[in-house]
């Protein structure tokens, strides 16, 4: 059976039965390589629900906008949409026994938000974010449908390097055309499963605090970068819903290989016995700054 | 030693970021500390990379 | 019709910017905006700018006065927008557009804005026809002609080269152009630099039709009882509440007043804001008359579908497609204006 109807018949007996007061999942959006996150409260409505190669976008922010709420959400996930939901856990954003979270391994999704750049969407192939995903298979599930993948072994810190190699003048060039292009829409924040402050420091308005003027965008990015060290569960997000393609992705990444340089190599959003690395503190951490 | 790293990673000097343990007893030590470290940045002149450069 | 073949256009832009700025859509990686030209930069002609071009009327940032303070007196330094003449080259037809509906707000009802007022003045518009949409264009559906030119000084015309493909976007660098003045000051520009054009007798290529379409009849009945419909809950779970659409759109032209203090000394900007952000509508005493996506959302689409219309007879909406194509979650124009048709009539917020 397709996965598309194997998830709308768990859609149709959940909701149905009562289980859960609605399920979380994808439908077709307005062009052929839309597909668009939906949400479904009648069991009538399930046929919406559809599964293809363009199911994208991390499903797991949406959860912090119902964790007050009574009643359970089902939802599917993929790898990176399981990370993020073991990360809120973790943060204490979600309750496990208020989700079912359908599990489906994942080959790589094609990213349609390319398409206005590209041009011409047979050019859209599992792209960026995807290519370096270490989790294809959900890390935490209740149901899982299909059959588990192998993850592609690629270096995700290629890019990475390369820039650490550069001269302190070569970064400073490479950075200020990538924060140049930064428009504030901070669909970057937005979109990431550990921005999960409800008031962010960013909607403060005060003299001196932090402006909407792009004279501040490096100083948004990389406190933005951060916030988020140590909880960042490399979804990439972030990189794929910026409109103007700002590499946000490589300033996690960096932080990712020096906290697994500095405090021992870690997948956040991953174990539910691995805490934050930044939140604790051993005799042998390292000390250079003194 | 994330912040100077990821400061370095932006191309930004890492020399205006300082994080060091002085006690309260050490008043000294911290009045040596501020002092070399607003020595080193006025050596670098106003930080314009991460704030109003564009 | 006059041509100018693409071996002359270079030389054409490079005269031009002899006498005043040249502002054209070029690259930075894959986002294309309207930026200086200088010799040596390579033109978008292929596809419109992801950037939209009201930023060089309603500046993304602007200083509007600086002030010194010294014991209890200050000094306040007004700072005029920069008026010198340029031209705006390479704008569509759905952009320039977008320029018309600013310019209702900016310039007419009693409040005039000078510095939008100045820029406006001094510019000089040369637009590019379209002849092939994208599959996220739906301009026509707002009136808006893509082989137009209503509001530009200058039309450069797509010739019929005999290539057609499908969602290829227009344009090849390389191709000759058709020119032709629409105003004065357009045809001044065209006998100054008559040396690069030539007689050269080509049809303009064929246009071919959008497949998307903003259908909304009924839309204009309907939404004004529609303010406590369950449908803005709806609709607005899927958004993420970012300011991609808003930022992106050529018709958004919503800002801020900030401050910046350095010492003694600071000044005073605005800045483009958005109606999707938080703190857009948060009071100084802490009140937020929309507290959540639901309330911002609607006030986006029923600004755009409707409280413009109000005002000024038209849609705040040019068919560019820029949301379309970049809302993280698909959440465009097009699909909002169906689900409110479809919206059955009355049904409230419990």
């Amino acid at each position: 059976m397709k996965i598309s109807e194997q998830i709308r018949d768990y859609a149709k007996k959940m909701l149905e039965e009562g289980e859960v007061k609605q399920f979380i999942g994808f439908e077709k959006g307005r062009l052929p390589f839309h597909s668009t996150p939906v949400f479904i409260t009648e069991p009538g409505q399930v046929e919406r629900l559809i599964w293809d190669d363009y199911c994208i976008t991390n499903l797991s922010k949406y959860l912090v906008n119902f964790s007050h709420e009574d009643g359970k959400t089902a939802l599917v996930v993929k790898g990176c949409d399981s990370r993020g939901i073991v990360r809120l856990i973790q943060d204490h954003q979600l309750q496990r026994e208020k989700l079912v979270l359908i599990g489906i391994p994942c080959q790589g999704m094609k990213d349609s938000l390319r398409f206005f750049s590209k041009g011409d969407d047979s050019l859209l192939s599992p792209g960026g974010k995807c290519q370096s995903c270490t989790h294809p298979n959900p890390v935490l599930y209740d149901i899982l449908i299909g059959e588990e993948v192998k993850s592609v072994n690629m270096d995700r810190f290629k890019k990475t390097e390369e820039i650490e190699n550069l001269n302190i003048d070569e970064r400073y060039l490479y950075w200020s055309r990538e924060f140049a292009r930064c428009i504030r829409c901070y669909a970057c924040r937005n979109v990431c499963p550990a921005c999960s402050c409800l008031s962010c420091y960013l909607d403060q308005h005060r003299v001196d605090w932090h402006g909407k003027d792009p004279a501040e965008n490096a100083s948004y990015l990389l406190t933005r970068a951060i916030h988020v060290a140590g909880r960042c569960i490399e979804c990439g997000e972030c990189a794929r819903v910026c409109p103007t393609g700002v590499s946000v992705m490589e300033l996690n990444k960096k932080l990712i290989k020096d906290i697994n340089e500095l405090f021992g190599e870690q997948d956040a959003g991953v174990d539910f016995s691995q805490t934050h690395p930044l939140c604790q503190y051993h005799t042998d951490d390292p000390d250079d700054f003194q | 030693m994330l912040i100077k790293r990821l400061l370095e990673f932006a191309g930004i000097e890492p020399q205006r970021f300082l994080v060091k343990w002085v006690s309260s007893s050490e008043g000294q030590k911290f009045a040596d500390t501020i002092s070399e470290l607003a020595a080193a940045i006025k050596a670098l002149g106003p930080n314009r990379k991460y704030r109003d450069a564009l | 019709m006059k041509t100018i073949s693409s071996m002359l256009m270079t030389q054409f832009i490079e005269a031009l910017a002899k006498e005043m700025p040249v502002i054209a859509p070029v690259k930075n990686e894959e986002t294309v905006s309207f930026q200086p030209w200088s010799a040596g930069m390579e033109i978008e002609w292929q596809k419109n700018s992801l950037i939209p071009p009201k930023n060089l009327f309603l500046p993304q940032v602007e200083v509007l006065y600086k002030y010194q303070v010294s014991g209890v007196n200050g000094e306040i330094e007004e700072i005029d927008a920069d008026d010198s003449p340029r031209v705006l080259l390479g704008i569509r037809n759905c952009d320039l557009h977008s320029i018309l509906l600013l310019d209702k707000i900016f310039l007419t009802d009693d409040y005039i804005d000078s510095a939008y007022q100045s820029r406006r003045k001094n510019t000089v518009i040369i637009v590019l026809q379209c002849s092939q949409p994208l599959s996220t264009c739906f301009c026509t559906s707002l009136g808006v002609d893509p082989r137009g030119g209503e509001g530009a000084d200058l039309v450069l015309i797509e010739l019929d080269q005999g290539v057609r493909g499908s969602d290829k976007m227009m344009y090849d660098p390389g191709r000759d152009f058709g020119i032709e003045a629409r105003t004065p000051k357009g045809e001044e520009i065209l006998k100054k630099h008559e040396d690069f054009l030539s007689d050269l007798q080509k049809k303009p290529a064929p246009l071919e039709n959008c497949n998307l379409h903003l259908d909304e009849r009924g839309v204009k009945e309907k939404l004004p009882k529609m303010f406590d419909h369950s449908i803005w809950a709806d609709l607005s779970m899927r958004c993420l509440g970012c300011g991609v659409c808003t930022y992106l759109c050529p018709t958004c032209y919503c800002f801020d007043l900030q401050g910046k203090n350095v010492g003694e000394e600071g000044f005073k900007y605005r800045c483009w804001d958005s109606c999707m952000f938080s703190d857009y509508t948060m009071m100084a005493g802490g009140h937020n008359p929309r507290p959540t996506k639901r309330e911002r959302f609607r006030n986006r689409f029923l600004h755009k579908l409707s409280y413009y219309r109000e005002r000024y007879g038209e849609l705040l909406c040019t068919g560019c497609g820029r949301c379309l194509a970049k809302c993280p979650v698909h959440l465009d124009i097009t699909y909002v204006a169906e689900k409110i048709k479809e919206a059955k009539a009355d049904v409230r917020e419990g």
